[in-house]
């Protein structure tokens, strides 16, 4: 649905964004990471037919982005950094204009849908100047979409947004996807990103890795398995140490870290050693990979470069 | 006018409906002064009396000057010929009114857009560069340019109805047909323009208004100079001052539009 080739960006020669290349699959949610500056932004912007690129290429929904600039915003949703409404409009007068300026055939009714699917009905005729920070959120979210498009960039959906607001935003989007949607979207928010995303792309100037955010963990770290035990002793971790599948233990208060080569066939004959040297074992988990570890780990490897 | 156009002007107009004080102030002021001051052209001369014209060695130069500049005048009276002179020169001080509400709704629509962030969602939209401006620029012409008419055609009928008999015809004519339906536009045009232009600099739209307000000068000078006996307008006058402006218009306007490029307004406009 979308695919990028080389793509880069120049402003006034400085480099915003380098030799971008990946593909979003259909219905997929593909996240966008970096730090502040990484190009995230111009990066959608291009994708949305909003600022030509430099160099490279990219097409979505099969319009090559810098040619047919008007029937590519046609056919994408843009949910842009700020909601930037007009605030002395009512919400429906703000989506009605939308909706026309996308050529919705079925105005009133599509305004109807999305006022209602995001609990906007009842406030429909306030000027969006007295909404909270969440509700014109919403409504910028109602405006990306009252075209019904088939592709969606999404720009720090839940940044500002207070936990109820946020989760509720997540979940409208986990609808879309369902729906079958495709979607790109920017987060500072990395739990978000592992909850609300099928594969997460870092990019920082150019694209540092991409990936499920399981595989990156995989690529990145070992698997590992945690052992909770009664009580910690210095001879349990050399004991676990000492095992020729393991190459790291670390100790966490009452809990032992262990990086460990197929945790499948291996945790038994770990938990066998442990208990053999006189360990008692409360409990034995595997250790869930956190896009956080993999972000800061990707991060520090491009610093070191 | 192509259908996104017409979308957008709408939209500007609900918004400028939505302004009320702005919206009253912009009708209501130049209304009341117009009213006053065709109120004291039109009660001034009667108030001045048949001898002291006749006798003021002040009076009688000045009757004079008008009888050389213009002689169509030259067979009234003094009171009558200074009354048609007062009123021309209030029909100049209309063209003010378009200058003015055109500048204030451009930079509200404008500058406006870029202080609230409201312009990436726009142009993420299919509208093409060029029908959003010109979007813009009929939603702060058409009001400027129509309340502007609006007035002249109360002053026409304030003077049909009470100034003295033959003053109509030596205020409402061609001169100020074409001051009314060619440099007004010309003109409005040219504040918008300029807008557009200080808006790319601009971060809030009360200085983009005020640094727009050098399109008042012309009209100042003109004024002046009619007051001073330099020259009273013509209709040729008026054509060549209007295709002066339109020449103008052509050039501020494209710049205006080159200014205002998506990838600009985008990622500088925000700085």
């Amino acid at each position: 649905m979308i695919t990028t080739k080389g793509l880069t960006k120049r402003f006034d020669g400085t480099l915003a964004v380098d030799a971008l290349s990946f593909e979003v699959r259909e219905g997929e949610v593909l996240g966008l990471l970096g730090p502040n500056g990484a190009g995230k932004t111009t990066t959608i912007r291009m994708l949305a037919g909003l600022i030509a690129p430099s160099r490279g290429a990219a097409t979505v929904c099969g319009h090559e982005i810098g040619r047919d600039g008007a029937a590519l915003r046609g056919r994408v949703g843009l949910l842009t950094e700020a909601p930037g409404l007009w605030g002395s409009l009512s919400a429906k007068q703000n989506l009605e204009i939308y909706a026309r300026l996308y050529d919705v055939e079925k105005v009133g009714a599509q305004v109807e849908k999305y006022l209602r699917l995001l609990e906007l009905w009842d406030r429909r005729n306030d000027a969006t100047g007295t909404f909270s920070k969440g509700m014109k959120q919403k409504l910028a979210l109602a405006r990306a979409l009252v075209h019904e498009p088939k592709v969606l960039f999404l720009d720090e959906p839940t940044s500002g947004l207070d936990p109820q607001m946020a989760k509720l935003v997540r979940d409208f989007i986990e609808t879309l996807h369902g729906q079958g949607r495709t979607i790109l979207v920017t987060t500072h928010n990395l739990d978000e990103a592992q909850r609300l995303c099928d594969r997460v792309a870092v990019i920082r100037t150019r694209l540092v890795a991409i990936d499920d955010p399981k595989m990156l963990h995989a690529r990145l770290f070992q698997r590992g398995t945690l052992v909770r035990l009664k009580q910690v002793e210095a001879r349990f971790v050399e004991a676990a140490g000492a095992l020729e599948f393991v190459s790291e233990v670390r100790l966490a208060g009452e809990e032992l870290h262990v990086a460990l080569e197929n945790p499948d066939e291996n945790n038994a004959a770990l938990v066998r050693r442990l208990v053999e040297v006189g360990a008692d074992v409360v409990y034995v988990t595997s250790k869930e990979p956190s896009l956080e570890e993999v972000y800061l780990k990707l991060m520090q490897e491009e610093d070191e470069a | 006018m192509s259908y996104r156009v017409r979308v957008l002007v709408r939209k500007e107009w609900a918004e400028l409906i939505r302004r009320r004080v702005m919206v009253v102030l912009m009708a209501v002021l130049p209304a009341g002064l117009l009213a006053i001051a065709t109120a004291g052209a039109l009660v001034l001369p009667v108030l001045m009396s048949e001898k002291r014209a006749q006798e003021d060695p002040d009076i009688a130069r000045a009757f004079e000057m008008i009888k050389h500049q213009a002689p169509d005048l030259a067979a009234m009276g003094p009171q009558t010929a200074f009354g048609i002179l007062l009123l021309r020169q209030i029909l100049l001080l209309l063209l003010l009114v378009p200058i003015i509400v055109s500048m204030s709704v451009a930079a509200y629509s404008i500058v406006g857009e870029k202080v609230n962030r409201s312009l990436e969602p726009l142009l993420a939209t299919p509208i093409s560069t060029r029908d959003l401006l010109l979007g813009k620029a009929l939603a702060s012409v058409i009001p400027g340019v129509g309340l502007t008419w609006v007035l002249f055609g109360l002053f026409a009928g304030g003077i049909a109805a009470f100034a003295p008999e033959g003053v109509f015809g030596h205020v409402v004519n061609l001169t100020a047909l074409s001051v009314m339906f060619l440099l007004c536009p010309a003109i409005s045009l040219l504040a918008l323009s300029v807008v557009i232009i200080t808006s790319s600099r601009s971060s809030d739209p009360r200085s983009a208004q005020q640094i727009g307000a050098v399109v008042v000068i012309p009209i100042v000078c003109i004024i002046t100079a009619q007051m001073s006996g330099l020259f009273l307008l013509t209709p040729m006058m008026v054509a060549v001052g209007t295709l002066v402006l339109a020449v103008l218009d052509y050039f501020v306007l494209r710049a205006g539009v080159a200014l205002f490029q998506r990838e600009v307004i985008l990622t500088k406009w925000g700085r």
